[in-house]
C-alpha cells in the first residue's frame, strides 16, 4: 500500500497549488477615498420560454428511447449508455429540474389552490412518465430519472434485503407520498424538493447538512440498490402502482421460461419472483379466515390512523412559515426565547397586530387538522393494503419481474439462456440445447 | 480473452479503484476541513477587524491604525475567497476520483465474477412464502410503532399557539371571602360633588388635574418616615396612576400571563383584593409586544364610586364591583400601536367613556358602565394616540375632548356627535388636553402649543415658544398654564396670549402631570422628587423632596393626602396625627 501514497499526497496537493495561484490577490486592497463609481446592476435575462420545450423534447425523446431499448433491443449497456446521458442532462445541466419527480408537488398545490399557475410544460412532464408507465413499465426509472440513474451508477456491490425487512421499507414511499401532498395542499412547502439527497451533487453547492445527507445515500447506495428509489420516492410510489398495469412490460425471458434459475439472484432490488413452491397449501379454510380477520381490521386500523393523523396536526402545521413565525412571535413575547429571529423581525417590521397574525396561524391549523386526519386515513389504508396483501398468494408458474419492484434496468437479461441465445452469444450445443429445453441446472453455462 | 489477462485486468481495474477511493476519501476529508474554515475566515464577521474599528472610531485621525485595519481586511478576504476556489476546484476533483471509482470499480467487479451457479435445492418460492407470513407480523409492529411515534412527536413537539404556554402561573389564592351580593345595574350613582371629592381617575375628577379644595402636604422624607404615612409594595408593574374611592385606593399592575385590579386599603396600605384578568378567548391574551416603558397596564382605572374599570394594553376592558368581583369583561381586541396601549378610561355619569385609538382603528366606544352594553361609539380613520380623554363643562353642557396625533376633537359626550374638530396636532401625542374657563390647551413636542375657543373650536393663539411637551399633560390653572417637557424644563405661559411668563429647570425628566392641589403645583420626576411650588407669575418653590424610586405615573389628592405609584411602591403621603 505505501507505493500510493506518495502519488496519492502529490494528486492531492497539484489541484490546491493551483487553487492557490488561481486566487492569490484576486482581490485588490481596498481603497477607502476612491474615485470609483458603482456600476449599473446587470440583471441576466430570463430563461426563454422555448427551452422549456426543448427539455419537454428531451424527455419525451428519452422515455421512448428507453422503452425501445429495455422491450425490443433488450441491452443493458444501452440503457446504461441513456441512464448516463440522462444524468447528465436532467441531472447535471439542468441541476435537477426538470424533474417529474418534483412536479408531483406543483400539481397537487395547483389542485390545491385554484390561482397557483401550473405551466402546460411542468403538466406534460408529471403525466408522461406515468402515461409511459402503463404502456411500457417503469421506463422512466430505468434510465431516465437523473435520481435513479446517479443510484444505479453507484451501486457496486448491492446486498440483497430480506424480504420481511423489504416489505416494510417497501411502505415508507406511500407514507412520503402522503406527507407530500398534505404539505403541498396547505402550503407548507415542497418537502421533495427541500429534502432531495442528490440536488446537492448536481448543482456543487449547498449546506453541510444538505452535503451530508448526499454522501449519506450515495455511500449506502453502494451497498443497497437505489435506496431513495425503493424506500423513499414518492413518486416512484405513484409508478408502482400505475405499473401494476402496464400493458407491455419488460420480461427477463424473450421466450419460454425454461427455470434455469440463473436470473434468480441478478436483480439488485429483489424484484424478481420465483415460480411458486411445489409444498402443500395450506387449506383453503384457513386462508379465509385470515383474510376474514383483515378485512374485520379495516375500521381499526382507519380508526387508529384517522386518530394519529389527527394528533399529528399540530407538529405537522409547524412546517408551514405562517404556524411557525406565530409561535416564534408568541415566545418572544411570552419571554420563553430570548432575541429574534429574521422572520419576527420582519414580521414586526410589517405592522401586523399579533392578533392578526395568530388568527391566520389558527386558520392554517384548522386546515392542518382536516389534512392530517386524511394523511391518517391513507396511512392506515396503505398498512391494512399491505397486510391484505401479504396475507394472499398467487401461483406462478415462470420466474417473472414483480411489477410493482422492477424498474427495468435490464439486468436480468443477460442472465437468461434464451436471451444469450437470442442474441447468439451462445453455441448451440447438446448441453445448451438441454438447458433451454429443460429445467436441469446441474449444467455450468459458459458464455462466449 | 485468456485467463491470465482477465485476472491482469482485473486486478489493474482493482488497483485503480483503490487509488481513486484513497484520493476521493483524502480530498473529501479535505474538503470537510477548508468548509469548517471558511465558516471561521467569514470577512463580514471578523472580530479582529472590528475590534480595530471601534479603535479607529474613538481615534479617527490614526493612519496607521487605518492602514492596519486595510492589511488585515485583504488577509482576510484573501483567505476566504482561497478557500472557496479550493472548494470548488475540490468538488470537480472529487467528482472525478469517484467517477473513477465507481467505472473501475464496476469494470472489475463484473470482469471477475463468477457465472451464475444456483443452488441444487428449489425453495425461493418456500421462503417467499414465510417472509410473506413474518412480513405481516412486522406490518402489524409498525402499525403499533406508528401510534406510539404519533404520541411521541405529539408530546415533544408541544403547541406552540396555545396561550400562555410556558408561562409560569402562580397559583391563585383560594377565594373564601363571602360572596357579595351582586350590584344591580340600576344602583344610584354617587353625586357629582361626590365623585369631585374623590380621585376617581387620570388626573383626578373629569382629568381637570386640579384639587382646589385640598390641602396636602409640602414635604416628605422616606429616610426618616416624615409624613409617609404607609408605603406598599405593589404585587405586579405598571405605569398606570393610582385613583381613590373613600378608603379604597386601586392601581392596576401586569405582565404577559395575566392583568390585575388592586385594591389597597387607603389608611392602612394593605392589599384589599387582587382581581386577576388572565384573557379572554377571543384576543386579549395572544401574542402583544409592548415597550418596556408602557408595559401592559399603563392606563390609569376609573370609577362611578360602585364599579371599577380598567383597560389593558392587550385590548381587556374590565368592569369589577368594590369587593374585587368581575361584573363584566369585554375583549376589544388586541391595539396595535407602538410602545403600548396607554389611553385612560373615563365616566362621564352612567358612561365608560374609552378612546381606543391605534394603527388600525380609532374607535371611542361609550358603554354603560353597569352593563357592559355600548351605548355609542365613534369609528374614525386610524389615528393612533396615546393620550386620555378628558372632560370639560361648559355653561350648561359637557365637552368630551379628545386628542389623535393630527388633532383635537369636541364631541357631546352623551350621544357622541361631534362639536367641532381643529388640526393643531402633530407626530405622536401623548400629553391630553387640557382647560380652564371657555379655552382648551392642546400641546405636543415638536408642534406648537394651541388655545381653542371651547364653543367653536377656533384656534385663539399658537405658539411653539415655549418648550413642549411629549408625555406629561399640560395644567390649566385659570390664570396660568403650566408645560412640562421631557428637556427637563417647566414653563409657565400667560393662558391669554402664550406669551412665556418663567421657565425653570428640573432635576429629571417628567413623565408625571402636574397637579394643582390647593394653591400649590405638585410634580414628581422620574427621579422621584417631589416639586412644590406656588401658582405664581414667578417660580416659587415651596419644597424639594425625593422618594428614591422612579416615578412616572402621576399622584392622586384626596383631602390632605397624596398617592404615588413609584416603580414598586404605592406611597401614602399625608400628615401624620
Amino acid at each position: 500500500m505505501s507505493k500510493y501514497v506518495y502519488p496519492i499526497i502529490l494528486l492531492c496537493l497539484v489541484p490546491l497549488a493551483w487553487a492557490e495561484e488561481e486566487s492569490e490577490f484576486k482581490f485588490a486592497l481596498p481603497e477607502f477615498d476612491t474615485e470609483y463609481t458603482m456600476p449599473e446592476s446587470q440583471h441576466a435575462p430570463a430563461r426563454a420560454a422555448v427551452w422549456a420545450y426543448v427539455d419537454l423534447g428531451v424527455l419525451i425523446a428519452a422515455l421512448l428511447l428507453a422503452a425501445w431499448l429495455i422491450l425490443k433491443v433488450r441491452a443493458r449497456p444501452a440503457v446504461y449508455g441513456l441512464m448516463v446521458f440522462s444524468l447528465l442532462y436532467f441531472g447535471f445541466w439542468k441541476e435537477g429540474c426538470i424533474c417529474p419527480v418534483g412536479s408531483l408537488q406543483n400539481i397537487v398545490a395547483a389542485l390545491a389552490d385554484p390561482a397557483y399557475g401550473l405551466p402546460a410544460v411542468l403538466a406534460a412532464v408529471f403525466f408522461l412518465p406515468l402515461i409511459f408507465t402503463l404502456f411500457f413499465g417503469r421506463v422512466f426509472c430505468a434510465a431516465v430519472c437523473p435520481l435513479g440513474a446517479v443510484q444505479d451508477i453507484v451501486a457496486l456491490k448491492p446486498l440483497k434485503i430480506p424480504g420481511r425487512l423489504e416489505h416494510i421499507l417497501g411502505l415508507f414511499p406511500y407514507l412520503y407520498l402522503g406527507l407530500t401532498v398534505l404539505f403541498a395542499a396547505l402550503g407548507a412547502g415542497f418537502i421533495i424538493c427541500r429534502h432531495d439527497p442528490y440536488v446537492t451533487l448536481f448543482r456543487l453547492s449547498g449546506g453541510l447538512t444538505a452535503l451530508t445527507l448526499s454522501v449519506l445515500f450515495l455511500g449506502l447506495g453502494v451497498i443497497i440498490a437505489r435506496p431513495y428509489c425503493r424506500y423513499l420516492c414518492p413518486y416512484g410510489a405513484l409508478l408502482r402502482v400505475v405499473s401494476r398495469f402496464t400493458k407491455w412490460h419488460a420480461a427477463i425471458t424473450p421466450d419460454e421460461c425454461v427455470q434455469c434459475r440463473l436470473c434468480e439472484d441478478s436483480c439488485p432490488f429483489g424484484a424478481i419472483r420465483a415460480p411458486s413452491a411445489e409444498r402443500e397449501l395450506e387449506p383453503r379454510r384457513k386462508g379465509m379466515q385470515r383474510i376474514g380477520l383483515i378485512l374485520v381490521l379495516l375500521p381499526l386500523f382507519l380508526g387508529l390512523g384517522a386518530g394519529a393523523g389527527y394528533l399529528l396536526h399540530v407538529p405537522f402545521s409547524k412546517a408551514h412559515r405562517t404556524v411557525a413565525l406565530a409561535e416564534r412571535v408568541t415566545a418572544e413575547n411570552s419571554g420563553q426565547v430570548e432575541g429574534t429571529t429574521l422572520e419576527s423581525d420582519a414580521w414586526r417590521g410589517a405592522g401586523e397586530s399579533p392578533a392578526d397574525l395568530h388568527a391566520r396561524a389558527q386558520l392554517i391549523r384548522a386546515r392542518f387538522r382536516i389534512g392530517s386526519l386524511l394523511f391518517g386515513l391513507f396511512a392506515g389504508l396503505i398498512l391494512w393494503g399491505k397486510l391484505l396483501a401479504l396475507s394472499t398468494e398467487r401461483m406462478r408458474t415462470d420466474y417473472e419481474p414483480d411489477r410493482m419492484k422492477c424498474v427495468s434496468c435490464a439486468r436480468c437479461f443477460s442472465f437468461c439462456p434464451k436471451e444469450k441465445l437470442r442474441r447468439k452469444k451462445l453455441k448451440q450445443s447438446p448441453q445448451v440445447d438441454k438447458l433451454t429445453s429443460s429445467q436441469d441446472t446441474d449444467t455450468e453455462v459458459t458464455s462466449e | 480473452m485468456s485467463s491470465s489477462t482477465k485476472a491482469l485486468m482485473v486486478r489493474t481495474l482493482a488497483g485503480i479503484a483503490v487509488i481513486a477511493f484513497l484520493f476521493s476519501a483524502v480530498l473529501a476529508l479535505q474538503l470537510i476541513l477548508t468548509y469548517r474554515m471558511m465558516q471561521t475566515e467569514d470577512p463580514l464577521n471578523n472580530a479582529i477587524i472590528e475590534g480595530r474599528v471601534r479603535q479607529l472610531e474613538e481615534d479617527p485621525g490614526n493612519a496607521e491604525l487605518k492602514k492596519t485595519i486595510r492589511e488585515l481586511d485583504h488577509h482576510t478576504r484573501s483567505a476566504f475567497f482561497h478557500s472557496r476556489q479550493r472548494l470548488t476546484v475540490g468538488l470537480k476533483l472529487l467528482i472525478i476520483g469517484l467517477g473513477i471509482l465507481i467505472v473501475s470499480g464496476a469494470a472489475a467487479y463484473r470482469l471477475g465474477r463468477k457465472p451464475p451457479m444456483p443452488a441444487a435445492c428449489a425453495g425461493t418460492g418456500e421462503n417467499e412464502f414465510r417472509e410473506a407470513r413474518h412480513g405481516r407480523l412486522f406490518v402489524a409492529a409498525v402499525a403499533v410503532m406508528f401510534v406510539f411515534m404519533t404520541g411521541a412527536i405529539v408530546m415533544f413537539m408541544p403547541d406552540g399557539l396555545e396561550e400562555n404556554l410556558g408561562v409560569k402561573q402562580e397559583p391563585v389564592p383560594t377565594d373564601d371571602r363571602p360572596k357579595p351580593q351582586p350590584v344591580p345595574a340600576d344602583a344610584p350613582l354617587p353625586s357629582a360633588e361626590e365623585l369631585k371629592a374623590q380621585w376617581v381617575a387620570f388626573r383626578g375628577w373629569q382629568g381637570g388635574a386640579v384639587c382646589t379644595d385640598c390641602r396636602p402636604v409640602t414635604e416628605c422624607d422616606v429616610r426618616t418616615g416624615k409624613n409617609i404615612l404607609w408605603k406598599t409594595e405593589i404585587p405586579a408593574p405598571g405605569y398606570s396612576s393610582p385613583i381613590v374611592w373613600k378608603d379604597r385606593v386601586f392601581v392596576t399592575g401586569g405582565t404577559a400571563a395575566k392583568r390585575e385590579l388592586f385594591c389597597f386599603d387607603a389608611d392602612t396600605g394593605k392589599l384589599r383584593w387582587a382581581y386577576a384578568d388572565e384573557g379572554g378567548q377571543d384576543s386579549s391574551t395572544e401574542a402583544l409586544r409592548v415597550d418596556d416603558n408602557t408595559g401592559y397596564a399603563a392606563a390609569t382605572a376609573t370609577t362611578d364610586g360602585v364599579r371599577v374599570y380598567a383597560v389593558f394594553a392587550t385590548g381587556d376592558l374590565i368592569c369589577c364591583n368594590m369587593d374585587g368581583r368581575q361584573v363584566w369583561r369585554m375583549d376589544l381586541g388586541v391595539p396595535a400601536i407602538s410602545y403600548g396601549y396607554s389611553s385612560s378610561p373615563i365616566m362621564c355619569g352612567r358612561l365608560l367613556i374609552v378612546q381606543f385609538y391605534h394603527k388600525e382603528e380609532s374607535v371611542i366606544f361609550a358603554f354603560d358602565g353597569a352593563t357592559g352594553d355600548m351605548v355609542w361609539e365613534i369609528d374614525r380613520d386610524p389615528d393612533p394616540s396615546w393620550s386620555s380623554p378628558v372632560l370639560m363643562s361648559m355653561d350648561d353642557k359637557q365637552l368630551l375632548l379628545v386628542n389623535s396625533s393630527s388633532d383635537i376633537r369636541a364631541y357631546d359626550p352623551q350621544t357622541g356627535k361631534e362639536l367641532w374638530k381643529n388640526d393643531c396636532l402633530g407626530d405622536e401625542v401623548g400629553p391630553s388636553p387640557a382647560y380652564s374657563g371657555t379655552t382648551v390647551f392642546a400641546a405636543q413636542a415638536n408642534v406648537a402649543l394651541t388655545a381653542i375657543n371651547a364653543a367653536t373650536g377656533e384656534s385663539l393663539w399658537d405658539t411653539a415658544n415655549v418648550d413642549l411637551p411629549d408625555v406629561a399633560s399640560p395644567l390649566a390653572t385659570g390664570k396660568r398654564l403650566y408645560l412640562v417637557s421631557s428637556g427637563l424644563y417647566i414653563s409657565c405661559v400667560n393662558p391669554a396670549d402664550g406669551e412665556l411668563k418663567w421657565e425653570q429647570e428640573v432635576d429629571d425628566m417628567c413623565y408625571s402631570s402636574p397637579i394643582l392641589a390647593g394653591e400649590n403645583i405638585y410634580l414628581f420626576d422620574m427621579e422621584g422628587t417631589m416639586y412644590v411650588f406656588k401658582d405664581s407669575d414667578t417660580f416659587t418653590l415651596i419644597k424639594k423632596s425625593n422618594l428614591n424610586e422612579t416615578v412616572v405615573a402621576t399622584p392622586a389628592f384626596v383631602k390632605d393626602r397624596i398617592y404615588v405609584r413609584g416603580n414598586e411602591h404605592l406611597f401614602c403621603i399625608g400628615k401624620k396625627n
